[in-house]
């Protein structure tokens, strides 16, 4: 009986610790200078999307930096409060958190669109404005949200970027007319992996090419022999796919394997833009194009030379705390610039640091280049219109951007693939 | 006399429940509102739960499907055909009933793990229908659900309806566990946990008893998942249907006290905040939460295996026996 | 037709390595009463044993297969002894629970000491393909079939010819009895239970040429042994064989014919079938 009572204490004590911690100064510690300016930051750092979460809030901690050592945000420093949101209920938590408990102005996030809608749904009703660099859920910007500010494209724009580009420069390369062309779609079956396809889709039946096969999968899938040997039934002459990082590669090695690999392999985004792509397939992944938001671009595509050097310094430092990978991953670079834009350039402008006097900047700013390689020109609803997907292909084991113009800087090779089968 | 009342079985337990409503309006702010809103409604889902595998012993680890149901139905209908969620909560149970019928007719006179292997391979299969049949259910983009308050929207602007609400629901669930217990069905679904063959010998209805218990458990699920869903105003198949989910009802009941009525509710109050706060609290360092809660659902497995429950009554009781008797030589 | 023929055999090769996941489970099922939902999660420590090894080493996952088979032994071990042993006399469903929580225990570790991170062995072997007439085949898997297949006949040659395999076969069918026979249960138990990860082990080794590891891997090859192991018959070794072929087989056919969407819930179904026609499996005894 003395021993219940004694657990009984010992857990009350704890419990009634964290409730106090919790309630103290949070995790981020205190501050030296006076009157930090709270931001949050929300990613899944557990579960399914761990690894491209934690990129991402690493990203989101050296824009922090920079505009801390640059003397912050209207003289105040920045101090971040972040939260692991493995799925939107999580997300929904930790943003009420974040708001009522650690009294943040903004929040970054999220990676996964279910999670943006979720935590928009906590920001609209507390005026606390959403930065997103993740999500691509059309939703976000179409549901009236008047604090949620999206830098990057909406849904289907990645993937009818792919498909104009494909009717536009890559059908006469391989002398087939639009409307002879055969496509099929491969995705992965979350909301990311939707969009985009559907953004295809859409394009491709507007364009008048030819839908042959259209297929979803579960991105633990383990074995796509079945998946490959339909297509190969199918004969695309492109293959549009949208994957994550592993089944990206369960996928050309299947194709590889089954000799089915269509002349043209159109990456959309995540997967195919990885950097650990290129270096697991090898030579072979040279034509493979990615579609995706600008990603290690050269930089010299900068013509401003602060933002050469910032954008020189986040690379250095995220490689520094990914020593594995070969180069900054497009999430993370989409984390880096949406957070880094608005605190360096946004925030700035604005006459209040609340909802409105942030809105007011964040719609009235407009900027001819970010270190997404695009500029910043965001419309009534918070979609950044300036957003534009480029159009890459691996090269030599780099990411060379082929389009459009104005960032390119290689040419298309390999069309069709020497890889491609009968 | 007073003493009597009070060491009556569950008249401190109701007292807990009831009082806990007060907790909401003391509160600092919306964050901890949250967390308390959460605690009543798993509360609620784990007692839920508890009403056909917490007294039969037959662990149905898919009940995640019926909270996806709820929320769909009602969430549909309210997109779709602007019906009112609380009407949708309704349907939302007739399918959930439906669905117990068809699947517990099947299953339930299956032994115990094929039974248990038979609720995963349900909840699965409506999770990949639910994603492949976008056209109705937008599949993996997930339905939001736009800001509209108001009573028949079921949507308020602040915390503390939404916290009414899901007491509301817990205090409707815990009475029909209280009385189930107390009842013929409640008995007979104990004694076939027990020993099926022998309570089937002495003349329980295996079939019947158990099929009403498990459409029950089924129907009140539902209801709390309509109430998830317009809570948390965005619902995706992987995140409502999700294996996570439907352990977490498990994981509550066990550590409350399975099979008790008010054990799973004991369990939420406790693990629901724990697990917010060290989310919030631990948010460094990843695994490190998951990590901590196996651990603790090991050790109460391994040393108090009849959950929290029980020995907090034991040691209600001492010191309860202590106050009421002050000084030893009386 | 062709192209089904392709189909059929894909399937039948992931079977192999299907089997080989659960014929473990199956053991211990049978043996020890044990349902064990942190299955998977052995297959996800073999692999990742295999990549630490590699990357230190260079040996590739078949040339550190003895290690690696070896450590499996001993984690297999320890978890029996630290938490299996304290629960055989408890009901059922503390049992599973309390392996519900060692796979929340063990992925949670992995994911904090080793990350999200996807690990990936590529070897030489990796892409190979070897040809028979029209059908092509990516060597690791036939590998992988053909060690798979002949760790379960070993199995089941284990349980038929040897005496501990007789006596594991004497407690699945009456533990009282073979008790009072003189078998020393808790041994055979333990014994079983080894065998058992180190199998499922060993699938995770064979994979790990063609597949990442990540902590959450083993969750889906959890699921799949319940769904082989139930339907060869709970505790029948060549019951989880035959199993584990079938739903090779009829995850591929619906992949191919229904899209790889329906994949997985092909073969829910398939289980949900079997049950209801068949409570005690393809093989069981009722």
């Amino acid at each position: 009986m003395k021993k219940n009572l004694a657990i009984l204490l010992v857990l009350v004590l704890l419990l009634s610790t964290l409730v106090g911690c919790g309630g103290g100064s949070g995790n981020g510690g205190d501050s030296e200078t006076a009157d930090p300016f709270k931001v949050g930051a929300i990613y899944p750092l557990s579960g399914a999307n761990a690894l491209l979460g934690s990129q991402c809030l690493a990203a989101v901690k050296i824009a922090i930096d920079i505009v801390n050592a640059n003397g912050g945000v209207q003289g105040r420093q920045v101090q971040l409060v972040e939260a692991d949101a493995p799925d939107p209920t999580a997300a929904t938590t930790e943003a009420g958190r974040l708001v009522d408990q650690q009294g943040v102005q903004v929040i970054f996030g999220s990676l996964a669109s279910g999670n943006a809608l979720a935590i928009a749904g906590v920001t609209e009703k507390s005026g606390v404005t959403l930065v997103e660099s993740g999500g691509i859920a059309d939703a976000l910007t179409d549901s009236g949200f008047k604090n949620v500010f999206r830098i990057l494209d909406k849904g289907g724009l990645r993937g009818a970027a792919g498909v104009s580009y494909t009717a536009e420069y890559v059908a006469p390369m391989l002398n087939i007319a639009p409307k002879d062309l055969k496509v099929a779609i491969i995705h992965e079956e979350s909301s990311y992996g939707t969009s985009v396809a559907d953004g295809a889709e859409k394009k491709i039946k507007e364009l008048g090419l030819n839908l042959v096969a259209r297929e979803h999968y579960n991105s633990t899938i383990t074995d796509m022999s079945a998946l490959v040997l339909k297509l190969k039934e199918a004969k695309p002459d492109v293959l549009f796919t949208v994957n994550y990082i592993n089944d990206a590669i369960l996928l050309v090695d299947t194709l590889k394997q089954y000799d089915a690999m269509p002349k043209v392999l159109m990456g959309c985004g995540a997967g195919t833009t990885d950097p650990n792509f290129a270096g697991t397939i090898g030579a072979d992944s040279d034509g493979i194009f990615c579609t995706d938001m600008p990603t290690n671009l050269p930089l010299d595509v900068f013509a401003d030379e602060a933002m050469k050097n910032v954008v020189s310094e986040f690379r250095e430092r995220f490689r520094k705390e990914f020593p594995d990978m070969n180069n900054v991953s497009v999430a993370a670079e989409a984390a880096f610039a949406g957070s880094y834009t608005f605190l360096n350039n946004i925030l700035p402008n604005a006459k209040t640091l609340d909802a409105e006097g942030i809105r007011e900047a964040a719609l009235t700013t407009k900027l001819d280049m970010t270190t997404l390689g695009f500029g910043w020109d965001l419309g009534d609803d918070g979609q950044n219109y300036a957003a534009s997907a480029n159009i890459n292909q691996w090269q030599g084991g780099k990411v060379v951007t082929v389009y459009p113009d104005k960032l390119k800087n290689g040419e298309v090779i390999n069309v069709p693939l020497p890889i491609a089968g009968q | 006399m007073i003493k009597q009342l009070i060491l009556k079985q569950n008249f401190v337990l109701w007292i807990i429940a009831v009082c806990s409503v007060i907790v909401p309006f003391v509160l600092p702010n919306r964050y901890f509102q949250d967390i308390t809103i959460m605690t009543f409604l798993w509360a609620g889902l784990a007692t839920s739960w508890n009403l056909y595998s917490g007294y039969c012993k037959r662990l149905s680890i898919g009940h995640a499907a019926y909270l996806g149901i709820g929320a769909y139905t009602s969430t549909l209908l309210y997109l779709n055909f602007g019906i009112s969620p609380w009407i949708g909560m309704l349907a939302g149970g007739v399918i959930s009933a439906i669905a117990a019928l068809i699947i517990g007719g099947t299953t339930l006179r299956l032994k115990g793990t094929f039974f248990v292997l038979s609720t995963i391979a349900f909840a699965e299969i409506l999770k990949v229908m639910t994603i492949t049949s976008k056209e109705i259910t937008a599949g993996a983009l997930g339905l939001m659900i736009p800001y509209q308050p108001g009573f028949t929207n079921m949507i308020w602007q602040g915390k503390i309806p939404y916290a009414l609400l899901t007491w509301i629901y817990m205090i409707i669930v815990l009475f029909i566990s209280v009385r189930l217990e107390k009842s013929k069905l409640g008995y007979s679904l104990v004694a076939l946990g027990e020993n099926q063959e022998a309570a089937e010998n002495l003349g329980v209805n295996s079939t019947r008893t158990m099929l009403v218990a498990f459409v029950m458990s089924a129907v009140l699920t539902s209801f709390g998942g309509t109430l998830f869903a317009q809570y948390v105003m965005f619902i995706e198949p992987t995140s409502v249907m999700s294996m996570g989910n439907s352990i977490n009802f498990i994981l509550l009941a066990i550590a409350g006290g399975m099979g008790t009525a008010f054990g799973p509710m004991i369990g939420s109050f406790i693990l629901t905040p724990v697990s917010n706060l060290l989310r919030g609290y631990l948010v460094g360092i990843s695994g490190l939460h998951g990590l901590i809660l196996g651990l603790v659902l090991i050790a109460v497995l391994l040393y108090r295996p009849d959950g929290i429950l029980p020995q907090l009554k034991l040691l209600f009781r001492y010191l309860f026996g202590k106050i009421a008797k002050p000084g030893k030589g009386e | 037709m062709e192209q089904v023929l392709q189909v059929l055999i894909s399937g039948i090769l992931s079977g192999g390595i299907y089997a080989l996941a659960s014929v473990g489970l199956a053991l211990i099922f049978g043996v020890v009463g044990l349902v064990n939902f942190a299955h998977g999660e052995y297959l996800m420590l073999a692999m990742y044993i295999a990549y630490w090894i590699y990357n230190f080493s260079g040996l590739d996952p078949y040339q550190s297969l003895i290690i690696n088979l070896a450590v499996m032994a001993v984690i297999g071990y320890i978890t029996f002894k630290v938490i299996m042993e304290r629960v055989l006399d408890s009901d059922h469903s503390i049992q599973m629970l309390l392996t519900l929580a060692l796979s929340m225990v063990l992925q949670n570790l992995a994911l904090m000491f080793w990350k999200a991170d996807y690990r990936n062995i590529r070897i030489d072997m990796t892409n190979d393909t070897m040809n028979l007439g029209f059908l092509t085949f990516n060597t690791p898997r036939v590998l992988a079939f053909l060690i798979a297949i002949g760790a379960s006949v070993l199995l089941y040659l284990y349980l038929q010819k040897t005496f501990t395999g007789a006596a594991m076969r004497a407690i699945s069918q009456n533990g009282k009895a073979a008790q009072l026979m003189g078998i020393n249960i808790k041994r055979t138990y333990g014994l079983a239970f080894v065998i058992g990860t180190t199998l499922v082990g060993l699938a995770g080794l064979l994979i790990s040429p063609i597949y990442p590891a990540y902590p959450t891997v083993g969750a889906s090859f959890s699921t799949l042994a319940f769904i082989v192991v139930v339907l060869g018959g709970l505790s029948s070794v060549p019951g989880a064989i035959f199993g584990g072929l079938v739903i090779g087989v009829v995850e591929s056919l619906a992949g191919y014919f229904a899209g790889p969407a329906y994949q997985q819930a092909a073969y829910f179904l398939l289980f949900i079938l079997v049950l209801v026609f068949k409570p005690n499996g393809l093989f069981g005894r009722s």
